[in-house]
């Protein structure tokens, strides 16, 4: 059975530390997400958009190419945006996470996630 | 050199709207817009009409809540609707007369706007009928108000057709034209006198 975008975003769970994966619209409508936690995605994604937005404009501002990957960390865990073509990828961890791992399997699931959409 | 009266009110938020494109960039700003029409439309009034012409009629006087958030469209049968004054339109005469020039980069959140997305379809918007930063935000509006209405005990759907420019231009949202089952050159006559035009249908349930 072809894999679901869903399917493919719940994979991202069973990374240690990562609690909420969603995959954003640039402008901030959630396409699709999934999440061990209770989670507000109206307000993630309004966040997330207006980050990456805020992020490229500033790179556009110092001519330094399109945005790849953005990381936020917290007292309480971790962020990491991706760019995954017209849309952008959102993963949020605990602060246990190995941030490398979790970077690395984004940069490695991105293509196959970009198909899907 | 004495500048024309305007209302400031009006200036501010074209800057704000200004200000967010330029620091968020145009799709970020899109939505954003977007949520605040859609919130702002989830608050408008639910109400129960016994009929499509009790519909019409609470329209001229001002008891559709459609009406109290953009003024009296008139009806153009079909379930058809054409508003002769956009709500928005001295918002732009406003900045334009204040700063003696059109504020720049909103024609990008306009094309941003007529993109085909998700959450257009859902709502029946944009899609090629946005002419303007503000239609951004009253298509939106509109629609989501109009979840809050039923006519003879059903819901119903608001489908953005068309809408004009003060200057003449047009825009057509064409798969709602032909999702709604009218005629693109009803909406193009019906856009030679008014702002915008719209479609309301009842859903069978």
């Amino acid at each position: 059975m072809a894999k679901t975008l869903k399917d493919a975003l719940t994979e991202f769970l069973n990374i240690d530390g990562v609690n909420v994966v969603a995959v954003i619209g640039r402008d901030g409508f959630v396409i699709e997400s999934s999440s061990t936690v209770k989670l507000d995605t109206d307000a993630l994604g309004a966040v997330v958009a207006s980050a990456i937005g805020s992020s490229e404009v500033m790179g556009n501002n110092f001519t330094l190419g399109g945005l790849t990957q953005y990381l936020l960390e917290f007292d309480n865990g971790k962020v990491i945006i991706a760019a995954a073509g017209e849309y952008i990828l959102t993963l949020i961890t605990d602060q246990n996470a190995v941030i490398g791992s979790v970077r690395y399997a984004v940069k490695k699931g991105i293509a196959g996630l970009v198909k899907l959409l | 050199m004495v500048k024309k009266v305007v209302d400031i009110s009006h200036v501010v938020f074209m800057e704000l709207i200004r200000t967010i494109i330029s620091t968020i960039g145009v799709p970020a700003a899109k939505g954003s817009l977007m949520r605040i029409a859609i919130n702002a439309g989830e608050q408008s009034e639910e109400v129960e009409f016994a009929s499509f012409d009790d519909f019409v009629a609470a329209i001229e006087t001002l008891e559709n809540p459609i009406a109290c958030m953009e003024g009296k469209a008139e009806s153009l049968g079909d379930g058809l609707f054409g508003l002769p004054k956009c709500p928005f339109a001295s918002l732009l005469s406003n900045y334009t007369d204040f700063y003696g020039k059109a504020p720049q980069g909103f024609e990008a959140i306009a094309d941003e706007f007529n993109k085909g997305n998700p959450m257009n379809k859902k709502l029946r918007i944009g899609s090629g009928a946005g002419v303007g930063p503000f239609c951004v935000f009253h298509q939106p509006m509109r629609s989501q108000a109009g979840a809050n209405i039923k006519i003879g005990g059903k819901k119903i759907n608001i489908f953005q057709l068309g809408c004009r420019t003060g200057s003449g231009k047009k825009a057509f949202a064409n798969e709602f034209i032909e999702e709604y089952g009218c005629q693109y050159e009803i909406v193009d006559k019906a856009l030679d006198t008014y702002m915008c035009c719209y479609g309301v249908k009842v859903l069978e349930e």
